[in-house]
């Protein structure tokens, strides 16, 4: 069976809920043996994997700065595309690490229920997610294949925030399907009530998700049952994602079906 | 599928979710003498997952990487270790406050969190080898030491 969740649906919300419906009131649960209410509980995940994150692009920093000091150290004859290439990597990762902390200073402020600033300007879907494809093919064994109707989709979106989204729905689907597995992307614009949108479907054929699980899917933090035990996933990413792009007046849809795989549907406004 | 490098030293894996970091660690490696195989820890398949590397690769050693969340991974490398008792271990992880509390009072280790210093890694699976060189059947002295 698929399941399919959608926060724009009467029916079928990923909360579970009519949409307008209150918040449930957040649960205690247990940390290191103490009761510890649920804000307080993601708050300090949200720390532990801020930290996480930024010491592990930190490690990539200080770690090519100490290759490239060592091999003008040992080498007789230091080769200058070895150090330009490291300090390139320095560069990347300098920037990886101002993205990190702006992603969550976003989902802070989404958190505390203040607006994100966004700064938009015209912006092509398809030139973005082609870019993130091919900076993610470079790392992964995973077949990504990217399919679109025309070489330019272009709306009024926040494009550094919209990388992050596009980065999140990929990364999703290479953490959470097999090695060596196909991901496929397409793009496309489709018709809407207020006027054409632009659609990004990222497919994977990995774990899925349980049905018991999609009501809560797009909560922080929350993992799926099936990988809640072995991921170091963090669950940010899709409760992050979907607020960047409602904030921005589009939708993001989850259909998944446990050991078959997961779709998400991003929709955008395209500029009038 | 990975592949270990060319050479001749004893083999490592490099056992990491962060592939940036893999390919640093992978570099320093082998420009130490070691050779490398990496796994970018996916998730899919746990602890299974990283039994299937090793037992295929059979490295010297590994450098593996606890992450958060940190009680799931630590149990997830314990029992990878209660299963594949023929390397040693070097264990990076970027909270050591945590990683402190699952580690029993048995397993005296000294914890020092990323971002690391790649010579470090380099002595300690150096003093970890030299210590208690690699078993050709698996025998239960798998040691663990943690930066």
């Amino acid at each position: 069976m698929t399941i399919t969740s959608d926060r724009s649906t009467d029916t079928h919300t990923d909360d579970g809920l009519p949409p307008g419906s209150p918040v449930p009131a957040p649960i205690a649960r247990k940390q290191h043996g103490h009761d510890v209410p649920e804000a307080v509980r993601q708050q300090n995940m949200l720390i532990a994997v801020a930290a996480h994150d930024m010491k592990n692009q930190l490690g990539v920093i200080r770690g090519t700065a100490q290759l490239i000091e060592r091999h003008m150290r040992r080498a007789q004859a230091p080769e200058p595309e070895r150090i330009l290439s490291g300090l390139a990597t320095i560069q990347t990762g300098t920037r990886k690490l101002q993205r990190l902390m702006e992603a969550f200073m976003d989902v802070a402020r989404v958190q505390s229920g203040e607006p994100v600033e966004f700064n938009r300007r015209p912006t092509n879907l398809v030139a973005l997610t082609r870019g993130c494809v091919q900076e993610y093919a470079q790392t992964t064994s995973h077949e990504l294949t990217l399919s679109t109707t025309g070489e330019s989709l272009i709306g009024l979106w926040d494009a550094t925030r919209l990388e992050r989204v596009v980065e999140n729905l990929l990364s999703n689907a290479i953490k959470y399907s097999a090695p060596a597995t196909a991901i496929q992307i397409t793009i496309a614009q489709e018709p809407a009530d207020a006027g054409d949108v632009a659609v990004l479907r990222v497919e994977d054929q990995g774990v899925g998700i349980p049905a018991a699980d999609l009501p809560h899917i797009f909560q922080p933090f929350y993992r799926g049952s099936n990988v809640a035990q072995q991921t170091s996933g963090t669950g940010i990413g899709l409760f992050g994602a979907r607020a960047l792009v409602e904030q921005q007046g589009g939708t993001l849809r989850l259909e998944s079906t446990a050991g078959v795989g997961t779709t998400l549907t991003l929709r955008l406004p395209l500029a009038g | 599928m990975p592949v270990p490098s060319a050479g001749s030293g004893p083999l490592i894996a490099v056992m990491n979710s962060s592939r940036d970091l893999v390919n640093v660690l992978k570099d320093s490696l082998e420009q130490d003498g070691f050779r490398t195989v990496a796994l970018v820890s996916t998730i899919v398949g746990g602890a299974t997952a990283q039994l299937a590397f090793l037992r295929e690769h059979e490295p010297a050693a590994a450098v593996y990487s606890v992450e958060p969340p940190y009680r799931e991974s630590w149990d997830i490398l314990q029992e990878v270790r209660r299963q594949w008792r023929d390397g040693h271990f070097v264990i990076t992880t970027t909270n050591t406050g945590s990683l402190r509390s699952c580690v029993g009072p048995a397993e005296a280790i000294e914890l020092i969190g990323k971002p690391f210093d790649l010579d470090e890694i380099t002595r300690e699976l150096r003093r970890v080898l030299a210590a208690r060189p690699p078993t050709l059947n698996g025998t239960a002295h798998n040691a663990l030491t943690a930066i």
